[in-house]
């Protein structure tokens, strides 16, 4: 299990493979797989669990649906970590993925490699899973590079959220500088349908001679490369730019996707408008609809708010799922 | 940064090809504009030129200009690219705005140029589209792209005019503004990889799918 790649066409292959993968000595990497699947009474579950340090995989018995809560034990990620999480729903069953706690981003040393977090939910034909993770919390320096892949088996239903939060706005902390590439796929029956691809600052590994005939820099020498005061000069200043740019976050540090995929998907668009017209005022909210997808996107003033929006949409969609309107356990604690 | 120079054709092909009268229906999509003026976030000419520069430099635009690199050197075997492209779209009305108009510049193409042979089938996105007939018809990226990207922002400049309260001088400064914004996106993504993709707009993203029930509209996006 734990061998298999990331599912992808060969353009989108090299993105699972991490910048500068093996110049450093890791710091943290781990992994935690698990998997449910309909048992022979008909009801779902446990059939396969591996964990790895700083990986772990609770199982709560007091959850409405079988749930995995996911948690890395290091208390947060930073430059050069890599950890890895699968959640797999077998044919026919109901399962659900939830994290511990936010997932916190702590700034990474100058030259790090971006925390790699690479996590791959599975669902076989006819199998329900929600995969809800608390907020991720980007600290100011930060560098990560995620991707969430979603794979989805004939007449699968998968409910998912994700929620951003740039620097540790409670501290007046804002995301000045560090790098942000958060990547969304969803596959069904082997078809790319949705890719979300969020992307702030650069990478710094792009070769100092691109970089400087990108951004008309003085050619390459010793105190220009990556990382170098007049490339941090540069990134400040577009990752100040997006946030504030009335394209960009328009001053929003809090942000969220909710996305329901399933056949029909587009059929719920009325009830999705109508639950968003009953979140808090500050939050800025909307719902899309592509084939067999519906999207809702969230801006927020602070993570608090953001939470409050997406905890109000999610729980009134479970309930016009026929589901009960909560979010897990771990939500609330 | 200097460019080839190009031959007679190429030069026309250029001017025609990502000119307003080509025959894609650029006109009737605002690209989200509409509803940024609506919602009061765009209001003036120096917010026209920030949206615009912000589009380039970390929005849709950057990831087109990525996409149809990668198209113009993966041309002829652009399916790939083209899933990729169709999934990027954050939002129903923008991705009916890059296939419409992907799918009709393949038509003109085939009207205009047959011996360019550009057979696509199925649905393909607007960059993808041209990128692949730019190298079909052997005009140098660089040109291309600068040419595309132009042609993206004169296109939402146009819809400026028709939808805000800015005049013809305003709009020609603004599109003389943003000059800088084209050349620096085009050479970024020269460099650039599908890797490299992505986005930093989630107003614009709100705002597309917020236009789907804007009570008056003038443009499909």
């Amino acid at each position: 299990m734990y061998a298999e790649p990331l599912p992808s066409s060969p353009q989108l292959r090299q993105a699972s493979v991490g910048p500068g993968a093996g110049r450093r000595l890791q710091r943290s990497v781990g992994r935690a797989s698990v998997r449910f699947a309909v048992r022979a009474d008909g009801r779902t579950g446990l059939a396969d669990l591996h964990q790895s340090a700083p990986c772990r995989c609770l199982l709560p018995t007091s959850e409405d649906w079988p749930t995995a809560v996911f948690a890395t034990t290091c208390g947060g990620l930073t430059g050069g970590d890599a950890v890895r999480f699968d959640f797999a729903a077998g044919p026919g069953a109901m399962a659900r993925a939830t994290t511990q706690a936010a997932e916190r981003l702590y700034k990474a040393r100058l030259g790090d490699a971006p925390a790699q977090v690479d996590s791959r939910i599975v669902l076989g034909e006819d199998a329900k899973a929600e995969w809800l993770p608390q907020e991720t919390i980007v600290f100011d320096g930060a560098r990560l590079q995620r991707r969430t892949v979603f794979e989805l088996a004939a007449r699968a239903e998968l409910l998912a959220c994700e929620l951003r939060i740039l620097g540790r706005a409670a501290h007046g902390e804002v995301f000045r500088e560090g790098f942000l590439s958060d990547r969304i796929e969803i596959w069904r029956e082997g078809k790319l349908a949705w890719l979300d691809a969020l992307r702030l600052g650069t990478t710094h590994h792009t070769s100092p001679k691109a970089r400087s005939a990108i951004r008309g820099l003085p050619g390459p020498s010793s105190d220009r490369g990556p990382g170098s005061p007049l490339c941090d000069v540069r990134e400040r200043n577009d990752i100040a730019r997006a946030l504030a740019s009335p394209a960009g976050f328009g001053g929003y540090p809090a942000i969220a996707t909710v996305f329901y995929a399933a056949d029909g998907a587009e059929a719920r668009l009325a009830e999705a408008r109508a639950l968003l017209e009953g979140i808090p005022g500050t939050t800025r909210a909307a719902a899309t609809a592509l084939d067999g997808l519906l999207i809702a996107r969230f801006l927020a003033p602070d993570a608090f708010t953001l939470r409050q929006s997406v905890t109000q949409f999610v729980t009134g969609f479970r309930a016009h799922l026929g589901r009960a309107p909560v979010m897990p356990r771990f939500w609330s604690l | 940064m200097t460019i080839e120079a190009l031959t007679a054709a190429q030069q026309q092909r250029l001017a025609t090809w990502f000119g307003t009268g080509f025959p894609i229906g650029a006109f009737s999509y605002s690209h989200g504009l509409e509803s940024a003026f609506e919602a009061g976030l765009v209001a003036d000419r120096d917010d026209l030129t920030e949206w615009i520069e912000g589009q380039l430099l970390s929005g849709s635009a950057r990831n087109d200009a990525i996409l149809f690199a990668e198209a113009y050197r993966f041309a002829p075997d652009i399916e790939p690219i083209a899933e990729i492209a169709a999934a990027l779209s954050p939002s129903a009305e923008l991705r009916a705005e890059t296939l419409n108009q992907g799918n009709a510049f393949i038509l003109a193409i085939q009207q205009g140029w047959p011996d360019l042979h550009c057979q696509i089938t199925g649905e393909i996105a607007l960059p993808v589209a041209a990128g692949s007939a730019c190298a079909a018809a052997k005009v140098p990226l660089h040109a291309s792209l600068l040419a595309y990207l132009h042609a993206f922002t004169a296109n939402i400049v146009s819809a400026a005019l028709r939808s805000m309260p800015i005049g013809q001088s305003a709009g020609l400064s603004v599109q003389g503004q943003v000059e800088a914004a084209v050349s620096e996106a085009t050479e970024a993504a020269l460099t650039a990889s599908l890797d490299d993709l992505g986005s930093a707009t989630p107003i614009l993203d709100w705002l597309s799918a917020t236009h789907e029930t804007q009570y008056s509209r003038l443009f499909r996006s």
